[in-house]
């Protein structure tokens, strides 16, 4: 943002300073959970709650509890049923989303509003309610425990933010470059799929990895509709088994929120210049 | 929100492809006008299949006794149910519980982001893109982790927090426990969850907008203060919009695993709200009859604010076109 000099004059001397503090308070009430979450997966559980505010008591005991099968941990298969749920809820979610958004944001058809109301609506349901039901469909499919009862619900909360965030980015793209193309002979198909698709792959990019945190994250559906062989994490780390009984595993669920966390942090870090890229040319122009 | 850019609609409309569109127009026209209901079809096919069938069993369900056993006998009690629900004592607690929340996620991931993107706008360059990076983290912390990481801050007598209070000579007992306390402690750490996020969309609105007609208007005389209000705040409009519908769509999902782990909805269903409150219906107490009959209700209810949300919205929100 670059605004005139002539009505910053005043604030010259020490507003980036200010600046510059507001920002840090804010990062350290940002982070500061974060970083105490990391030094606790590090620490020896005899000082679980030992308040000094760096590293001591290094250990990655934690870590070697968290994949600890005579414990009763399964974590390595966990994380795989996690990357499997959330990675096709991401796959389907946007390859489903992103043909619905264009006719949403982009084609003429009657019934649109309707369309984009059945949409949202389907968001509205509260998931708990959905559960009662899917778990009676599912054990008639003779699916429960099978990946497709976890997938499925999680596709149906998703799929309509899905929608939702790719129409309203749909809506600010540069579609006089689809009209030249039109012109030039492309049809309707060749346009989508020459010059919509690389134009839009940001924003999609942006929406595939906040349908896949979330999918990620989620842990209603996965706590109630998953077997022991389909758990993600989420439902693994609450009901963790720690190297002590009696004794709630705070360092071993840190350690484990770290090992869950940490993927995502790394994916958001790489691609961020990306993510912001497909915001600026979407929702928020 | 949507508001459609050319005045003309869509491809279908323009006279461009009337003229030029000769593929299309060898085609069937009764093909052509077919296509957006292909490009639409298979996510309605799925929502149909997942979302609203389910929801239609639900309806069903909901004029039924049924403890959730597949061997036990349904018994249909017409509407018992639902006059069973809304003559709970815990629902008027719950919805107001609810509607507390939802205005402290807009306050939280709307009304604050706003300001701190607004704040650290001089932020420039590298350190922004780190910036904004970091301060997303919160928002990918799993929330049964986080649970855990302000359990473990706030736990009495060892936690960081208390200790400090207790230092700072204001000790404090177990916030989850207490009923004044309880749902200050789920709204803080969603809170935390949810800020990044809303600062991210925030700031990202801010970059696309054109810096000449903060320019232009300042020329003319006008002041920061009304900079801000008349011009930066308008054309975010879209970016506010699209923040609180995804709050109040993802407040529940949010909200539902730290409920469940840190209070449980109590103490005495202080800081319950309507999803979780859905939940003990149905999987506590083993009554899917009434747990259907609050989810129908809930859907209605909660369907009526979402299209007045998006029907306001489309009035208010500011196009820069």
């Amino acid at each position: 943002m670059s605004t005139p000099t002539a009505t910053r004059r005043r604030a010259f001397t020490w507003a980036p300073t200010r600046t510059y503090v507001q920002a840090a308070v804010i990062l350290i009430w940002c982070l500061l959970p974060f970083y105490w979450m990391i030094v606790t997966a590090f620490r020896d559980v005899g000082y679980t709650f030992d308040p000094t505010p760096f590293f001591t008591h290094v250990t990655f005991d934690n870590f070697a509890t968290v994949f600890d099968e005579s414990l009763g941990n399964h974590f390595a298969r966990n994380l795989l049923n996690s990357l499997i749920v959330a990675g096709l809820t991401t796959v389907i979610s946007l390859l489903v989303g992103v043909f619905a958004a264009y006719a949403l944001a982009r084609l003429k058809f009657r019934f649109k509003e309707m369309v984009l109301g059945f949409v949202l609506g389907a968001s509205m349901f509260p998931g708990v309610a959905l559960i009662t039901p899917l778990f009676q469909l599912f054990t008639n499919l003779g699916w429960m425990g099978s990946y497709q009862a976890l997938i499925i619900p999680s596709i149906s909360f998703s799929l309509p933010l899905a929608v939702y965030t790719l129409t309203s980015f749909f809506r600010e793209m540069p579609w006089e470059l689809e009209e030249a193309a039109r012109i030039d002979g492309c049809t309707q198909g060749q346009a989508f799929r020459k010059i919509i698709l690389p134009l839009a792959a940001p924003a999609t990019f942006t929406t595939a990895i906040l349908t896949f945190i979330g999918a990620w994250n989620e842990f209603l559906i996965a706590n109630q509709l998953s077997s022991d062989a389909t758990k993600t994490v989420t439902v693994a780390i609450a009901s963790f088994a720690g190297a002590q009984p009696h004794q709630e595993p705070y360092t071993a669920v840190m350690a484990a929120g770290t090992v869950v966390t940490i993927p995502l942090v790394i994916l958001v870090l790489i691609f961020q210049k990306k993510i912001v890229a497909g915001l600026t040319a979407g929702a928020v122009k | 929100m949507f508001v459609e850019v050319l005045p003309g609609g869509g491809p279908a409309a323009s006279p461009v492809q009337a003229v030029a569109g000769r593929a299309a127009a060898a085609r069937h026209p009764l093909a052509r006008r077919l296509v957006p209901y292909l490009y639409i079809l298979p996510a309605v096919v799925l929502l149909v299949l997942w979302t609203y069938w389910p929801l239609l069993q639900n309806v069903g369900l909901s004029f039924q006794d049924w403890n959730l056993i597949p061997t036990r006998p349904r018994v249909f009690v017409g509407t018992e149910k639902y006059a069973k629900v809304l003559s709970l004592p815990e629902l008027r607690q719950a919805l107001m519980n609810t509607v507390v929340y939802i205005g402290a996620f807009l306050l939280i991931s709307v009304a604050l982001p706003l300001v701190f993107a607004l704040l650290s706008r001089s932020v420039q360059g590298r350190a922004r893109t780190f910036y904004q990076a970091l301060i997303f983290v919160p928002f990918l912390v799993t929330p049964v982790a986080s649970s855990a990481v302000w359990r473990w801050l706030f736990a009495p007598d060892s936690g960081t927090i208390p200790a400090i209070a207790a230092a700072l000579g204001h000790p404090m007992g177990d916030v989850f426990r207490d009923p004044d306390g309880s749902m200050t402690s789920v709204i803080v750490i969603v809170g935390w969850q949810m800020l990044g996020f809303g600062v991210l969309v925030i700031a990202a609105g801010l970059a696309g907008i054109n810096p000449d007609y903060a320019a232009a208007a300042a020329l003319d005389g006008a002041r920061r203060r009304q900079i801000l209000w008349r011009i930066t705040v308008p054309l975010l409009s879209p970016s506010l919009v699209f923040l609180s519908l995804m709050t109040i769509l993802l407040s529940a999902q949010w909200t539902y695993p730290i409920i469940d782990l840190v209070t449980q909805g109590g103490p005495g269903n202080s800081s319950t709200n309507i999803y979780y409150l859905l939940y003990q219906f149905g999987f506590r107490n083993f009554d899917a009859g009434l747990s259907a009959a609050a989810g129908v209700l809930f859907f209605v209810g909660f369907g009526l604010v979402a299209l007045l949300f998006v029907e306001l919205s489309e009035r208010l929100s500011f196009h820069d076109n």
